[in-house]
């Protein structure tokens, strides 16, 4: 009886902390000030951990299509490489900026990034997905809004043979001509 | 009541046209220009193309259109047929103009294959190049292949037909 007293009481206590933090203000916001490890881990797990389940029942159509290739590159270059980067690129004003960072989805070490060990095909859900959706207080923002699904899917056929393509090959692909 | 009901549908029906999807012609201003000259390095190198690669699948289907709106634009044959790779489309398509276009020898119509009238070797489309095919043809210079290459544009029969057009 006395344990359980304690713990209710230590759970007020950590509640009134937590809204003394959250209304003084003290905890710096700035895209510029990271998050501290803790922090950090916490959101990262739970982004992970929400999209592993929310994309686990996603249906994978055949990405090697030439034609999803050439709308989905064109969609690419034109939506997300400012953020995410393209062959032979390392940063830009957004990716020196924002926080997370987003990955560089021009390398292959990208995957790495969000459990390396996925296949494939778990790996073209979760892209569906996020793409789709977005993610909360990132700058990803959700293009499932403005783009149906056979354009989003185009956009992971492209994502999946980025790390492959040369300058050349990207400027082909993604000309709108 | 019956006024107030269509005035609702209407404006109803006039908001979900901006629901739409954006269009990708939205974004063809700034869209970069096609530069195939890299893939055409690549063809006239000989490099052994993996056809089930839906990455070169991707990059033929759009050089060969870029090529063939290059041709079709401006009657020039391209450097690349002009020096005898004219039979080099991998999708093994030939144009009985093209095997024409190889068979101009003359030492003129060289010259203009290099020249600016067939010099497309950055896939671009140089309007200059129009005018210098234009300009041969005033300048009556007797030239053989710089002569066909000025009756392009008239309806002649025959020249046409040997610059590819």
């Amino acid at each position: 009886m006395k344990t359980i007293k304690t713990l209710i009481l230590l759970g007020i206590l950590g509640i009134i902390v937590a809204t003394g933090v959250i209304y003084s203000g003290i905890y710096p916001i700035g895209a510029d000030v990271p998050h501290n490890k803790f922090t950090y881990w916490i959101l990262e797990q739970a982004r992970e951990r929400s999209i592993s389940r929310a994309s686990a029942d996603i249906s994978v159509p055949d990405l090697s299509s030439a034609d999803m290739l050439l709308s989905g590159g064109a969609d690419y270059n034109d939506m997300c490489s400012s953020c995410h980067l393209k062959p032979g690129q390392n940063e830009s004003d957004m990716t020196i900026g924002l926080y997370p960072k987003p990955p560089n989805l021009s390398l292959a070490e990208h995957e790495e990034e969000h459990g390396g060990d996925d296949d494939e095909t778990t790996e073209a859900q979760k892209m569906f997905w996020t793409i789709k959706h977005g993610i909360k207080a990132s700058g990803m923002p959700a293009w499932g809004k403005t783009h149906d699904d056979d354009r989003i899917w185009a956009m992971v056929a492209f994502i999946k043979k980025m790390p492959e393509l040369t300058e050349d090959q990207y400027q082909i692909l993604t000309s709108r001509e | 009541m019956n006024n107030f009901k269509t005035l609702l549908i209407t404006t109803a029906v006039a908001l979900t046209f901006n629901a739409n999807a954006h269009d990708p012609s939205m974004h063809a201003k700034k869209a970069a220009k096609l530069d195939c000259s890299g893939y055409k390095k690549m063809v006239a190198s000989g490099t052994k193309m993996d056809m089930s690669d839906p990455v070169m699948l991707a990059m033929m289907k759009k050089c060969k259109n870029k090529t063939a709106e290059h041709d079709n634009a401006d009657g020039h044959h391209d450097t690349e047929k002009a020096g005898g790779k004219c039979d080099d489309m991998s999708d093994g398509q030939h144009d009985k103009k093209e095997m024409k276009c190889g068979d101009m020898t003359s030492e003129a119509t060289e010259k203009m294959s290099k020249g600016k009238c067939g010099d497309m070797s950055d896939g671009h489309h140089d309007k200059k190049s129009d005018k210098k095919c234009g300009d041969m043809k005033a300048s009556g210079d007797d030239k053989k292949g710089e002569m066909k290459c000025g009756n392009m544009d008239s309806s002649a029969k025959g020249s046409d037909s040997k610059c590819g057009n």
